[in-house]
């Protein structure tokens, strides 16, 4: 296994665990470091999170991949300044917006309260972008 | 005193000396190895056949990293003799710690006054923890 398909894999399982959660993973040559950070930090002090860590740690070495394997939150000295990759929470409204600009006109979010979506056809959308407006009004 | 622990204590040291004199990026290597001569003396005196085991696997795979594999180590010894959670959060802020460690001595960044009192925070935790732990 290549350790791109490794971090691919860990980022996938730690998001099913906690679909809440926000991932970042960089690489960082200094260290010869894979780091992936994980928010909220209280993620870290729950049980399931403590096994995959000690899972995804044991199978790293086990795969004899290259570096070492990191895993960071909020109050960690290792800062990531260019993640490759991100994962946002599945409920957050505010990290969905990168995702919803994409796919929907501006007029959604800024414009009158007529919800059209010119490029998907996707209720959860809908949903988000109702929440999103009520969070402006308030 | 073995000569280890006594590194790991002037390492602690040096680290107060430093830190007063606002010399940070030292401070960290200090902060950083303190911890690593501790955990290099419990693995040879407590785990034994554990610590042999790594210099093993080390020569045979001609890679790795003897620092992760103490590390490593040194967290699945204390998860299984003391408290998992314990464990486990002394065990990510040391990997923290050792890869801060690179970045303060090699990276072209400053080390700012308040991650230098995160390390301080997370080695006087790790010495106080292996004290209540260890009696070390």
């Amino acid at each position: 296994m290549l350790v791109k398909d490794f971090i691919k894999n860990s980022l996938d399982r730690i998001h099913k665990a906690f679909p809440n959660s926000r991932l970042e993973y960089q690489y960082k040559d200094i260290s010869n470091t894979h780091f992936i950070k994980i928010t909220p930090i209280n993620i870290f002090s729950e049980e399931t999170f403590i096994d995959l860590d000690f899972e995804l740690t044991d199978e790293f070495r086990e795969l004899d991949l290259n570096g070492s394997l990191c895993f960071l939150t909020e109050d960690s000295l290792v800062k990531l300044d260019n993640p490759s990759k991100i994962i946002y929470p599945k409920n957050n409204i505010i990290d969905s917006l990168g995702f919803l600009e994409k796919d929907l006109s501006a007029k959604i979010f800024f414009g009158d309260s007529t919800f059209q979506s010119p490029k998907v056809d996707f209720p959860i959308l809908e949903e988000i972008a109702g929440d999103y407006r009520l969070a402006m009004a308030a | 005193m073995s000569f280890l622990l006594n590194k790991s204590e002037e390492n602690k040291n040096a680290f107060a000396f430093l830190k007063d004199r606002k010399i940070n990026a030292p401070c960290v290597h200090c902060g950083y190895y303190s911890c690593f001569q501790k955990i290099t003396y419990i693995l040879r005196e407590y785990f034994t056949q554990e610590y042999n085991d790594i210099h093993k696997l080390l020569n045979e795979r001609r890679k790795g990293s003897l620092h992760d594999e103490y590390i490593r180590e040194f967290t699945r010894q204390y998860v299984k003799k003391f408290d998992k959670k314990e464990g486990h959060n002394l065990g990510r802020k040391l990997k923290d710690l050792k890869a801060f460690r690179r970045e303060a001595d090699y990276d072209d960044i400053e080390i700012q006054d308040d991650l230098l009192d995160k390390v301080e925070e997370n080695m006087n935790e790790f010495h106080l923890l292996v004290k209540r732990r260890f009696e070390l």
